[in-house]
C-alpha cells in the first residue's frame, strides 16, 4: 500500500504533533517529521499543510532573526491548535485501534 | 553562501513566485518565507538550478503540490471557471433583470384590468415581450450551465461574489448587518404586496365586507408564507438564485403598484387616463348631448367624422362601491345617461337618463 495516500489524512495531525511542545519554522517541521521516520511525506506538502493550519488559526507565527542568514518565521500551537491536536489525537487512536481490531480478525 | 548558491536559490524562487502569482502577494511571501531556508540548505549542497531541480522537482510541480496541501485553488481550474463563472453570473443578472421587467409587466397588465392606468401601445408591448423573452432564455441557458457539476461552487468562489456573501453573513460587518437587520422588513412588505394584489379586484367587483375578508384571508396565508420561505432561503445558500429570481419578480410587481398608486393620487378617480375613447379640450368625454335648430334636444343620435368613422366615446357608468366607473366599451350612440357622484356622500353615484340642461341657440337662421 502506498504510504504517501494514508499519510494525507493524517498530516495535520503530524504536523500539529510536532509543534506540540516545541516552536518550529518550516524546514524545521519538515526534518522533525522525517525525523520521526515520515520520509515519505512531500517537502511541498508540509509547507502547505502549514499554511493551511495556520490560516484555519490553529497556529500562530512570529519571526526571529538569525545568525546563520535571513529571519526565521516560527509557527507555534495557540489554544485551538491544541485543543484540535487532542480532538484529532483521539479521532485517530479509535480508528487505528478499530482498524487493528479488523485487521486482527481477518488474519 | 556564495554568490552562484544565491543564483539558484533565486531563480527557483522566482519560477515559485511566477506559478503561485494568482495567490495574494502576502501570502506567497509568507510560503516563501517558509521554503526559503529549505532551498539555500539544498542549495549549499546541490549549487545549480538542474541539481536542485532533480532532487525538488520542477518549480511548477513544487508549487502545485504545495497549492493542494494549503488548499489554495488549481490554477488551470480558476483560470477556465474564472470566466465561465463570470459569464454565468453576467447570464443570472441578465434573468434576473428580465423577470424584473417580466413582473413589471404583469403588474401592468393585473393593474389595467381592474384600473385605469394607460395601456402600453402595441409596438412598445411587443418590444418589452421581446426583452423579457429574450432575457428568460439567457436565463434558461445559464440555470442548464450552472447545475452542472461543482459550477454553483465555482462561481460561488468568484472574490467579488465571496466578499459580498460574506459580508451578508457578518452580522457586524457594516452594510451587511444592515441589511440583514432588513430582511424581516422585506418579508413583511411583499406579504403586504401579496395582499394588495390579490385584494385588488374584490375591491373593484366585490362588497366592501368581501374586500376586507379578502385581504384578512390573503394576509393569513402570505405573511407566515413569506417568513417560512425567506428563513428557507436564508439557510440555504447553496442556491440563492432562485430566490433571488422570485424577489425580483414580486420587486417589479410591487414597482408598478407604487407607480399605479402614484398615478392614481396625482390623477384623482374622476380623471381617465387612456389613449383610447373620446376627449375635448383635453379632457375625457363620455357622453354627448345634440339640439335641433329650435333648440330641442335630439333624444337619440349617432356621431360620424369626415371619414365616416363613428366617433367612439367610452361608457361611464356606477361601478360597484356606488363609485363612477369608466368601462373599456366605446361606441358612437348618444346621449346617454349622466353620471352624477358626490364625493363626501358614500355610494352617491346615479344615472340620469334625459337630458339634462336645456340651451338658448344664436339668434341666427339655421344652416343650409
Amino acid at each position: 500500500m502506498d504510504t504517501s495516500q494514508l499519510l494525507k489524512g493524517v498530516l495535520d495531525l503530524a504536523v500539529l504533533a510536532v509543534l506540540r511542545d516545541k516552536d518550529g519554522y518550516g524546514y524545521d517541521v519538515l526534518r522533525r517529521l522525517r525525523h520521526g521516520a515520515l520520509t515519505e511525506i512531500g517537502d511541498a506538502s508540509v509547507y502547505g499543510t502549514l499554511r493551511r493550519l495556520y490560516r484555519a488559526g490553529l497556529l500562530t507565527s512570529y519571526v526571529q532573526p538569525s545568525e546563520e542568514g535571513p529571519h526565521r518565521k516560527y509557527y507555534s500551537l495557540n489554544e485551538l491548535g491544541r485543543q484540535r491536536l487532542a480532538e484529532s489525537t483521539k479521532t485517530w487512536r479509535e480508528f487505528a485501534a478499530s482498524l487493528d481490531e479488523l485487521i486482527g480478525e481477518s488474519e | 553562501m556564495n554568490s552562484s548558491t544565491v543564483d539558484t536559490v533565486e531563480s527557483y524562487v522566482d519560477a515559485l513566485k511566477k506559478a503561485l502569482s494568482d495567490l495574494p502577494s502576502s501570502e506567497v511571501e509568507e510560503i516563501l518565507d517558509d521554503v526559503r531556508p529549505q532551498l539555500v540548505d539544498v542549495a549549499a549542497e546541490l549549487p545549480t538550478i538542474e541539481a536542485m531541480t532533480e532532487r525538488l522537482g520542477t518549480p511548477e510541480k513544487y508549487a502545485a503540490e504545495l497549492r493542494a496541501a494549503a488548499g489554495y485553488p488549481n490554477t488551470a481550474a480558476t483560470a477556465s471557471a474564472d470566466w465561465s463563472a463570470r459569464l454565468a453570473v453576467l447570464g443570472l443578472l441578465i434573468g434576473v433583470g428580465s423577470v424584473l421587467l417580466g413582473g413589471i409587466y404583469l403588474g401592468l397588465v393585473w393593474f389595467r384590468m381592474f384600473t385605469r392606468i394607460s395601456p402600453l401601445g402595441e409596438a412598445e408591448r411587443t418590444m418589452v415581450l421581446a426583452v423579457i423573452a429574450a432575457g428568460l432564455t439567457v436565463l434558461a441557458i445559464t440555470v442548464v450551465f450552472v447545475r452542472g457539476n461543482g459550477r454553483m461552487a465555482r462561481i460561488a468562489a468568484l472574490p467579488g461574489l465571496r466578499r459580498a456573501t460574506s459580508a451578508l453573513d457578518d452580522a457586524d460587518h457594516p452594510i451587511g448587518g444592515y441589511l440583514r437587520s432588513l430582511q424581516p422588513g422585506w418579508w413583511l412588505v411583499r406579504a403586504l404586496a401579496m395582499v394588495a394584489v390579490v385584494s385588488l379586484p374584490v375591491s373593484t367587483f366585490g362588497s366592501p365586507v368581501a374586500w376586507a375578508c379578502t385581504i384578512v384571508l390573503v394576509g393569513l396565508l402570505a405573511l407566515p408564507g413569506s417568513v417560512y420561505f425567506g428563513k428557507r432561503a436564508a439557510r440555504n445558500r447553496r442556491s440563492p438564485w432562485l430566490a433571488i429570481t422570485a424577489n425580483a419578480l414580486i420587486v417589479g410587481i410591487l414597482l408598478t403598484g407604487v407607480f399605479v398608486v402614484f398615478k392614481q393620487a396625482s390623477q384623482g378617480p374622476a380623471v381617465v387616463y387612456s389613449a383610447r375613447g373620446l376627449t375635448h379640450d383635453g379632457v375625457d368625454t363620455h357622453n354627448l348631448y345634440a339640439f335641433d335648430g329650435s333648440g330641442r334636444p335630439i333624444p337619440d343620435f349617432y356621431l360620424y367624422d369626415q371619414n365616416g368613422k363613428p366617433i367612439n366615446a367610452r361608457h361611464e357608468v356606477c361601478g360597484p362601491w356606488g363609485m363612477p366607473k369608466v368601462e373599456e366599451r366605446t361606441d358612437n350612440r348618444f346621449p346617454r345617461n349622466k353620471v352624477t357622484f358626490d364625493s363626501r356622500v358614500a355610494r352617491s353615484c346615479r344615472e340620469i337618463p334625459g337630458v339634462p340642461f336645456s340651451v338658448a341657440l344664436p339668434n341666427s337662421s339655421p344652416p343650409r
